[in-house]
């Protein structure tokens, strides 16, 4: 994954053919330093008409309504809508529990190439995009930037970065919340392999900051079923703790407990605005992740 | 609990199996590196003690359900409890028991057994032995003789157990005793054949048998079925119906020293007697009817085990005769008596074969000329001076000294003895190529004169001839050629000629063949003539002409014997 062109490696000529024609925009306002498609809390100059107000002293007589002014004999100032690009910071789980492996890719190698197509829509959309890189703590972050070098710069950190330590959600995820400013789109990586409730309310911090949050629950088909006959000693990716079970007795009940943990997980997220949204390893990444910004535009239309 | 098939319950050892493999999958572990330990650690946290129980439960399970399997196999039932005197009389291992009953049913166990009959006492026994089996027991009842003359294999009756009260009285109404020697070792190998047929935790084996030796000598006679049935594993148990003390002679056999009872013709009656007792029998006497009229007694008395011929001298007369023999009461009395009606001939048709020749020029070289002299009868037989006394043999006399009782010679009325030849001879004779089938059919006595090649169907006629009972002796002479002799009568006389005998015959003397005269049958020559080989009577195997000139035997027999069953001979056939 390391060898040659980074973007080359992580995201196929089919891909980038498939995810040209999809978008990724901020349902809530952002802050975006320059002009953009997406919505901007600051008013601006653009055609889209936003509400009148009183004149004030000192107000551009430029935007006054004289229409407004012959009907009323009163003043009042016409404001626009700012469209600005969004400022997008990827956040990528890098603990070892995503080097878990079943069929076909791990976890972590399906993580990095949905962030590296995130990272590509958005330079495409000429919206800035940043990455933070986490286990117990944030290992690396690229600041948001939209040129095809940051872009580089982005890809060639996610096809090098290998999954170690543990994740600690709550501290990792406060730490990114200080360091990023503006409010912008943020999309989280992970399997989330954690308390459900402590993540939704962490990532609900997001939103109350203002942000559009995406939480990317990534999952491995081997990992849902537990599809193991003989004694099994299973070893913790992270800490190496080893637990031996009987995998047939425990079968049905952790099953409900995944689907709880992901049930658990998509509450939280609901109840604190946040998207969630399942990502099996198994299934094309470049199709998982098309079917859910599909989904998103339609909804936004 | 016991089995029906115990030989199951060693598979028990399967019921470890889940144990096993579940010891060897722990061993046989799986090592896995889990990113979703929260998930797992959550699953444990809540089930982990009801995981631990569902996991020795399922264990259980299947461990049970091994075990079940298996005791389902081995049949499993409840036993009631023990009634009766069953097992306490006749006990055995535990688990299931295989009893077969071989019952005796000849007609001896009519015997007095004590103050019954050994039947009954046979019959009461099995009772007990029926009413002791259990559930799940298997129980055989094989009679010792066929119900029917005509069947061949022994009567076999199965019952289930427990037999019910009714079952066993039906069966016992049912034993009726038949007229027949009991056949223990066919009674062996049907036990040995049910034995072999169902797997049983005990077998056991019982007679029910008087023990007589004349059904059951011991099972030392049957090695190949002792060998297999203690292989594999029989209870033998023989109760003895009889006592070895008991007084028991038993005539044996009532034969005559002739097939060929011709009126006024001596001859003798042979009584064979067995003591089967253990004991010396009693001072007793031999008596014979004939024609229900008392005829003759001997004093008879047998050592233990010994077998005895007595012989009586007997002149046929009339047409036919009821000759009955008689022994004293003892414990079994149905051997006690033997009976056979005879017929008497008035004519004796002899047919003499001599060989296609010429007739010699001096009529003393033809063989017409011998025959025409000895055959011509007197019309009454002269007596000559006193009877030979008769002795006791050592066997009489000891049982008489044990007795007290005088061993002096035993003497005989002489006037018995007078009688008068009542019968004729018509004799012809014919040349060998004129011998014709029908010509066979009408004769009694075949004299063949030096005779060794016959036609196909004259060789096959004479055989029906002797099976019939017609007599036959065959003249040896010079000129009979033994290879052809031998082809011609293989299957028909016991002995074969070894070699050609020639007789120089240097200087004919015809002076000793003058001295042949019709002469009166005395007594020592008939007792010559019908002397018993090795104890049996049999006048057919007996050697005449002893005053042949010759020094040595005129044949010698190399193979052959006189009692081979597996040819057609006739008791009367023989060879001079």
């Amino acid at each position: 994954m390391t060898d040659g062109n980074p973007v080359a490696s992580l995201l196929t000529g089919d891909v980038v053919e498939r995810i040209k024609r999809l978008e990724l925009f901020s349902r809530r306002r952002v802050e975006g330093t320059l002009t953009g498609e997406n919505r901007s809390p600051f008013k601006g100059f653009s055609t889209d008409f936003l509400q009148h107000r009183p004149y004030s002293y000192g107000d551009n007589l430029k935007f006054l309504d004289w229409r407004v002014f012959g009907k009323t004999d009163r003043l009042f100032i016409r404001e626009f809508e700012e469209q600005t690009n969004a400022p997008v910071n990827l956040i990528l789980d890098i603990s070892a529990s995503m080097a878990f492996a079943g069929e076909g890719l791990n976890k972590h190698e399906f993580a990095v190439r949905c962030t590296g197509l995130l990272a590509y829509l958005m330079h495409v959309q000429k919206d800035d995009f940043g990455l933070f890189l986490f286990n117990n703590n944030v290992v690396e972050h690229l600041r948001p930037a939209s040129s095809k070098r940051h872009l580089s710069r982005v890809f060639e950190r996610l096809v090098t970065v290998q999954p170690a330590g543990e994740t600690v959600f709550r501290e990792c995820l406060a730490t990114v919340e200080a360091r990023i400013s503006r409010r912008g789109l943020i999309a989280v990586f992970s399997d989330f392999m954690d308390r459900p409730e402590e993540i939704a309310r962490s990532l609900g911090r997001f939103r109350m900051r203002g942000h559009d949050v995406l939480a990317f629950q990534v999952y491995d088909e081997a990992e849902k079923e537990l599809d193991y006959i003989d004694f099994t000693r299973f070893r913790d990716l992270e800490n190496s703790q080893v637990i031996g079970v009987d995998p047939l007795l425990i079968r049905d009940e952790y099953r409900r407990q995944f689907l709880l943990h992901q049930q658990a997980m998509k509450v939280g997220c609901l109840q604190h605005g946040v998207d969630h949204v399942l990502l099996p390893v198994s299934d094309p990444f470049d199709r998982v992740l098309g079917e859910y910004l599909q989904r998103r535009m339609s909804m936004m239309l | 609990m016991s089995y029906l098939l115990p030989s199951f319950l060693p598979s028990l050892a399967l019921a470890s199996i889940p144990g096993i493999l579940y010891l060897l999958f722990r061993r046989r572990r799986n090592d896995v590196d889990w990113g979703a330990t929260y998930v797992l650690k959550l699953t444990l946290q809540s089930k982990s003690r009801q995981n631990f129980w569902k996991q020795m439960a399922i264990l259980a399970l299947r461990t049970l359900f091994l075990a079940l399997l298996v005791l389902g196999f081995a049949r499993p039932f409840l036993r009631r409890d023990e009634r009766g005197a069953g097992p306490q009389a006749y006990p055995h291992g535990p688990g299931t028991l295989h009893r077969i009953v071989l019952f005796d049913n000849s007609q001896s166990m009519t015997a007095l057994h004590e103050s019954v009959t050994r039947a009954d006492a046979a019959r009461a026994v099995l009772r007990d032995l029926m009413l002791s089996t259990l559930a799940g027991d298997t129980f055989h009842l094989v009679l010792l003789c066929p119900e029917k003359p005509d069947d061949t294999d022994l009567p076999v009756r199965e019952y289930s157990c427990p037999i019910p009260e009714r079952k066993v009285q039906e069966c016992q109404s049912g034993l009726g005793l038949v007229p027949a020697s009991a056949e223990l070792e066919a009674g062996l190998r049907k036990a040995k054949e049910l034995f072999s047929g169902l797997s049983s935790t005990n077998r056991q084996l019982i007679l029910l048998s008087d023990l007589t030796r004349k059904d059951f000598p011991s099972l030392a006679g049957y090695p190949p079925l002792g060998e297999a049935l203690n292989s594999l594993k029989v209870q033998f148990a023989a109760l003895f119906l009889g006592k070895a003390s008991a007084r028991n002679l038993a005539l044996e056999s009532l034969t005559f020293g002739t097939d060929l009872l011709l009126r006024g013709q001596p001859t003798h009656l042979h009584l064979t007697v067995m003591n089967y007792s253990e004991m010396p029998s009693t001072e007793g006497f031999l008596s014979l009817l004939v024609d229900g009229k008392p005829f003759m007694e001997m004093p008879c008395a047998l050592s233990p085990n010994q077998r005895k011929t007595f012989e009586f001298p007997f002149v046929p007369e009339g047409s036919a005769h009821r000759i009955e023999a008689r022994l004293g009461e003892d414990a079994y009395a149905p051997d006690n008596h033997l009976e056979r009606s005879v017929d008497v001939r008035d004519r004796l048709r002899v047919l003499v074969v001599r060989r296609d020749e010429p007739a010699p020029e001096n009529p003393f070289e033809a063989d017409t000329e011998f025959l025409e002299r000895a055959l011509r009868l007197p019309e009454r037989v002269i007596k000559e001076g006193p009877l030979k006394e008769q002795q006791f043999d050592e066997g009489t006399l000891w049982i008489r000294r044990q007795h007290g009782l005088s061993t002096g010679p035993a003497s005989r009325s002489e006037s018995d003895l007078a009688y008068q030849i009542g019968y004729t001879v018509s004799w012809s004779s014919l040349p060998r190529s004129q011998v014709t089938s029908t010509e066979l059919e009408r004769q009694d006595l075949l004299l063949f004169s030096e005779i060794d090649r016959l036609g196909e169907p004259i060789r096959r006629s004479l055989v029906s001839f002797l099976r019939r009972g017609g007599s036959l002796l065959a003249g040896l002479g010079p000129r009979v050629e033994a290879e052809a002799f031998n082809e011609t009568f293989h299957d028909i006389l016991p002995y074969a000629l070894d070699r050609p005998f020639r007789d120089p015959f240097e200087k004919p003397n015809y002076e000793r063949f003058l001295n042949i005269q019709p002469t009166d049958l005395t007594l020592p020559l008939l007792k010559e003539f019908e002397r018993p080989v090795n104890g049996t009577p049999c006048s057919s195997s007996t050697v005449q002409g002893r005053a042949s000139p010759f020094s040595g035997p005129p044949l010698s027999a190399v193979r052959g014997t006189p009692s081979s069953s597996t040819r057609p001979t006739c008791p009367c056939s023989s060879a001079s």
